[in-house]
């Protein structure tokens, strides 16, 4: 009953959202931060937390575990996240993603002993990621105002949204119950650290050695999730390139 | 009354048109994807070979000037900031840049110790070409690369590159602006500095 009640709720909420919109940006401008004194504040807040905790405690973690220890530890906790992705899948009416992801999810977990190992990587049967972002996004749902997360990071108020939804709509938060939840989100931190120790150089450049690490996390934040949904709309490259030969650009 | 002749001659009377308003990209996917493959090569060679890494950054930055339309490109990174720049300092900021980008992406490179690039598919976006390739380094999944390219110096040269949508000039370019900002808007005082980073 209390599903229902919030599965209701969100429905509300999602249909404010697709006549309102989110915040919208005014024309002609690809980047709408209108929060962007909040947001560098979270950014700083949120860098010290990488250079105290996240940044030493992932070298360590990818220090003292073995290479497939660690890769173990992800796709355990990859292959949990599946059931919440093929939702996702169904809600955007991709049933080939969907059905991907449903094969995959079997795989794994059967010939991948709980998921621990990834058969159908190596198969060519790769995830069809998504989340309730890109659910918005396919709805018609606009991108919104960019947003720095408290530890979550760079967003939009859409992915913001759409990361609350998927925590309620996730199937396998009714069936892992404890003490077996305790070691899904310890796979989940584990996959966090691996992820940030693999791509500790690309980070610590754009963090600790640009000139303005809010705006390089910013812009690359956006330029990649763009590209992720497929949405082209926000394309300024028709302006981007200078053209000695057309005249100024715009 | 519309008859042949008046038709044919309307017809080639608005191609002359358009072909003086507009430079038509006379650049062929081929030529695009065939760049893409050679300048993949010679970067391979140049990982592949011995050397330090200083030499290599060298070498890097020879296959941009090689391959790259890195006028365009400096113009590009600067934004509407290249209007009220001289030329003598676009020309200062965009040799000081060349070196900036090979270091700061060579270094990357050779950190992530080689892989390779497959083109997929290649696409006239009018403008320029848009080669996209997978690009897989060993022990992680593939990635998507895209490289933007045109002819208008006269030969096929690089006008961007992306990687899974991440633009070097959209990206390069916020950090240019931050960086001119430190230094109060001077791309000469830039240009200088460049030298010492990335």
């Amino acid at each position: 009953m209390a599903q229902k009640t919030s599965l209701f709720r969100i429905g509300l909420i999602i249909s404010a959202l697709t006549v309102a919109g989110c915040s919208v940006a005014p024309p002609g401008v690809d980047t709408h931060d209108p929060a962007e004194a909040t947001n560098r504040q979270v950014h700083a807040f949120n860098k010290a937390l990488d250079s105290n905790v996240l940044r030493p405690t992932a070298l360590a973690y990818d220090a003292v575990l073995p290479d497939p220890v660690e890769d173990s530890v992800s796709n355990f906790a990859s292959n949990l996240g599946l059931p919440g992705t093929i939702v996702n899948n169904a809600l955007q009416g991709d049933l080939l993603g969907a059905g991907k992801n449903l094969l995959r999810f079997a795989i794994n977990t059967t010939a991948g002993i709980g998921g621990i190992f990834d058969p159908s990587t190596v198969m060519g049967l790769e995830e069809v990621d998504t989340d309730f972002g890109e659910t918005l996004f396919v709805w018609g749902v606009q991108e919104g105002a960019y947003l720095e997360l408290p530890v979550l990071g760079p967003s939009t108020e859409r992915d913001a949204f759409g990361f609350v939804v998927d925590l309620v709509l996730d199937p396998m938060s009714a069936v892992i119950t404890s003490p077996e939840s305790s070691y899904r989100t310890g796979a989940r931190v584990g996959d966090i650290l691996h992820t940030r120790s693999q791509l500790g150089d690309q980070i610590d450049g754009v963090l600790y050695e640009s000139a303005d690490s809010y705006a390089q996390a910013r812009s690359i934040y956006l330029q990649n999730r763009r590209f992720k949904l497929g949405d082209d709309a926000g394309d300024a490259f028709e302006d981007l390139y200078a053209d000695p030969y057309i005249g100024p650009e715009e | 009354m519309l008859t042949r002749r008046t038709f044919i001659t309307r017809a080639l009377g608005t191609l002359s048109i358009a072909a003086v308003a507009a430079p038509a990209l006379a650049l062929t996917t081929n030529q695009a994807s065939n760049l893409v493959t050679q300048v993949a090569a010679e970067i391979t060679s140049i990982m592949n070979a011995g050397g330090s890494r200083t030499s290599k950054y060298r070498s890097f930055e020879q296959v941009f000037a090689r391959h790259a339309d890195a006028n365009t490109i400096a113009r590009s990174v600067l934004g509407p900031t290249a209007r009220s720049t001289s030329n003598a300092d676009l020309s200062a900021f965009a040799q000081a840049f060349q070196g900036y980008v090979s270091r700061k992406y060579g270094k990357q490179l050779l950190d992530a110790g080689g892989g390779s690039v497959a083109v997929k598919s290649t696409r006239d976006r009018g403008r320029f070409m848009e080669v996209r390739a997978d690009a897989r380094i060993p022990g992680q999944s593939t990635f998507d690369v895209t490289f933007r390219v045109w002819d208008q110096t006269g030969s096929p040269k690089f006008i961007d590159m992306l990687v899974e949508g991440i633009s070097l000039v959209t990206t390069e370019r916020t950090e240019i602006q931050a960086l001119l900002d430190q230094r109060g808007g001077s791309v000469s005082r830039l240009a200088r500095d460049l030298g010492n980073m990335g």
